[in-house]
């Protein structure tokens, strides 16, 4: 395993983070606690969940993936090996405390308290927030709309004013976002620094060959502020390891179970610029997985990769990624590929 | 006409602006006074130019658009009624100040020196930074590439109190950012506001059919922050206007001259988005350019709009687009085909 420093912190946070989010819909107690031994023999110290999962988001799989995790930390006695990731989720969902709102005090405190007695621990090492409050481009939106009357919101320095009383509390070390643009990513930290108050050390948005925008404009920011992604979706919900090429929908896929929910990646430009780095990959005689993950790897402003798996098989080899090295050639390919199709499924 | 506010400021300026740049290459100065005339009758007050024109930019041609601006000041005495953007370049002509083309105080000053004579005015409305210093992404780079062993620049602090001095000394009355990117646009910002120094009024950045880059992480900052875009190139070039399409190059035009110069455009899914941007205009009685200038021109985060033009009837064209409302129906249209191909040429 590689490691890398979190943001400003001096944690070492594994290249590789155990994403979890399958635990508790498509995966039972007993996969989770399978794929969570594999990742911590392979030298993965850095897990990351959410209150809202498992997913897709329903109300009667909330918080059970928080559970499943506790539960190993009680069997395992491991808390104290893993770096610990969750988010507090934003407004939408209505079996979360009414689905307005969430970033208030009372709010972020409920949240935290029930992630903590889930999680069976008494600190999270890194508390993120999943979503924005305000009207902004995330979740497939390329590019920010304005409305005029969009909803108020909870503004930066009152959030982090709440957040610095849980830190102080040791109830959370440290502090993220998530699903976030440049404004409310140079916001947060804008606030931080002229009210003296925490600052941001890790920013979690989705990143792929299907979705490069984060260098658009977060990168240049990740980068001379120090504050790295936490890429998500490394492998596009999974149309990146090359499964639902050819019009494939192998039983039991996450497409073939829930395909309404997730329709960001199924777009013709997607599914190209699929076949595209699929031949690249075969040329340099690796698989998709491996090519896709290894280029979210190493590009300089990523901190970790949040891979997911349902299978031991493809936990595996999405872990193992993290020998695999892409040469001069095939990044070129890459950027090519990228520049011809920029950015299919954002 | 139409007017908006310039950032926080009291000045109304006219939603569409005098591009000047073609003004002593491709343009007499003959030429450019009988655009400004016909601009100034059509109720713009707004002109942009820059110490670097006319372009593509060459040591015999640079300042000699500011001269022939200063000439029909002169000539017309309308200075007063014309509010005046200039910029100053930043790094790369060798010709200009060395090539070093930094952000000092020592390289500010004389830049404004230079242009005050050649514009034979006493001060500038608006006074730009034509380009960052830093490397970072911009002139059709579409993602930021970090560079380790990048050479040292001004930072954001030191510019902003360099320029303080020559706003009080009544040189110029308010500054702006070009070809900038959501770090520097936030950090501007921040930094004015932490230090109490001058407040950025504007961003000067491509913006056009063929390129919304702007909307995915800095128009949510313009509209947030209140400092709105001045798009140049709303017609990407010309490429927009069509004269290109079916493979054409007509005499004499900017890519006919100087088609090496300006290689932006030239993608092949540019080729492919002018086409249907073509048949969408054509489909509902518009032409190209007006289509395209019109989209501009209704953008929310929109300050105003820089056409540019060589012939007397193109630049009619151009400045009735400030009379085409586009409908729901084809703004929905035009994001359709966006969405489908984004930003080919950013």
């Amino acid at each position: 395993m590689k490691f890398k420093k979190l943001g400003t912190t001096n944690l070492e946070v594994s290249t590789i983070c155990l994403g979890t989010m399958t635990w508790g819909q498509q995966n039972s107690q007993a996969d989770g606690f399978a794929q969570m031994d594999y990742a911590l023999e392979k030298g993965i110290n850095f897990f990351d969940t959410a209150e809202l999962y498992a997913t897709p988001p329903m109300d009667h799989s909330y918080g059970k993936t928080e559970e499943i995790i506790g539960n190993w930390f009680l069997q395992k006695k491991n808390r104290d090996k893993i770096i610990l990731a969750s988010k507090i989720a934003g407004p939408g969902f209505k079996w979360i405390r009414g689905g307005g709102n969430e970033y208030y005090e009372k709010g972020i405190e409920t949240a935290l308290n029930n992630s903590l007695k889930r999680l069976k621990t008494d600190y999270i090492d890194l508390y993120q927030l999943h979503w924005p409050e305000r009207n902004t481009n995330y979740f497939g939106k390329l590019d920010y709309e304005h409305n005029k009357n969009e909803n108020k919101w909870h503004e930066f320095d009152s959030v982090l004013k709440i957040l610095e009383k849980f830190i102080k509390q040791g109830k959370i070390q440290h502090i993220g976002i998530s699903n976030e643009t440049p404004y409310g990513f140079s916001k947060y930290l804008e606030t931080a620094k002229i009210h003296n108050l925490p600052r941001i050390i890790s920013v979690q948005n989705p990143y792929n060959l299907l979705n490069r925008t984060y260098e658009i404009g977060m990168a240049e920011i990740s980068i001379r502020e120090n504050v790295g992604l936490l890429a998500y979706s490394p492998l596009a919900f999974g149309y990146l390891s090359g499964k639902y090429r050819n019009n494939q929908m192998p039983k039991n896929s996450r497409m073939d179970l829930y395909a309404d929910i997730w329709g960001r990646y199924r777009k013709e430009n997607g599914y190209k610029a699929v076949d595209e780095y699929y031949k690249v990959a075969v040329k340099k005689n690796m698989s998709l997985a491996h090519m896709a993950i290894a280029f979210v790897s190493s590009r300089p402003f990523v901190v970790s990769n949040i891979i997911g798996a349902r299978t031991m098989e493809q936990l595996k080899e999405n872990i193992e990624s993290i020998s695999v090295k892409l040469d001069d050639e095939t990044i070129n390919e890459i950027n090519l590929i990228h520049q011809n199709n920029p950015n299919p499924a954002p | 006409m139409k007017f908006k506010k310039l950032g926080n400021t009291n000045i109304d300026v006219s939603l569409i602006c005098l591009g000047t740049m073609n003004m002593g290459e491709q343009n007499t100065q003959e030429q450019g006074f009988e655009q400004m005339d016909y601009a100034f009758d059509k109720g713009i007050n707004f002109f942009d130019t820059a110490e670097v024109y006319a372009v593509p930019p060459r040591k015999e041609t640079q300042g000699k658009t500011e001269k022939i601006i200063g000439n029909w000041f002169v000539k017309t005495k309308k200075r007063e009624k014309i509010i005046l953007a200039t910029k100053m370049v930043g790094p790369g002509p060798e010709w200009i100040r060395g090539g070093g083309g930094n952000y000092s105080e020592k390289n500010i000053s004389i830049a404004i020196g230079g242009s005050l004579k050649r514009l034979q005015t006493d001060y500038i409305d608006l006074y730009q930074l034509h380009w960052p210093e830093r490397n970072t992404n911009f002139f059709g780079k579409r993602d930021y590439e970090h560079n380790p062993k990048e050479e040292k620049w001004n930072d954001v602090e030191s510019v902003l109190k360099a320029l303080k001095k020559f706003i009080d000394q009544g040189k110029i009355r308010h500054i702006g950012v070009s070809n900038e990117t959501p770090w520097g646009f936030s950090k501007f910002l921040e930094i004015a506001e932490k230090l109490n120094l001058p407040r950025i009024v504007s961003v000067q950045n491509p913006y056009n059919l063929l390129n919304r880059a702007y909307d995915n992480g800095m128009s949510e900052i313009s509209c947030r922050e209140n400092v709105g875009l001045l798009a140049y190139s709303p017609l990407g070039i010309g490429y927009l206007s069509g004269k290109y399409r079916n493979n054409e190059m007509p005499k004499n035009s900017r890519i006919d001259l100087f088609g090496n110069f300006w290689t932006r455009y030239k993608e092949e899914n540019a080729k492919k988005a002018v086409d249907d941007y073509f048949k969408l205009a054509k489909d509902n009685g518009l032409s190209l350019t007006q289509l395209a200038l019109a989209f501009v021109n209704s953008r929310p985060f929109m300050t105003s709009n820089i056409i540019g033009a060589t012939t007397m009837e193109q630049l009619k064209e151009n400045i009735g687009s400030v009379d085409v409302d586009l409908s729901n129906e084809i703004i929905e249209k035009i994001n359709l085909i966006y969405s489908n191909n984004p930003n080919p040429t950013p």
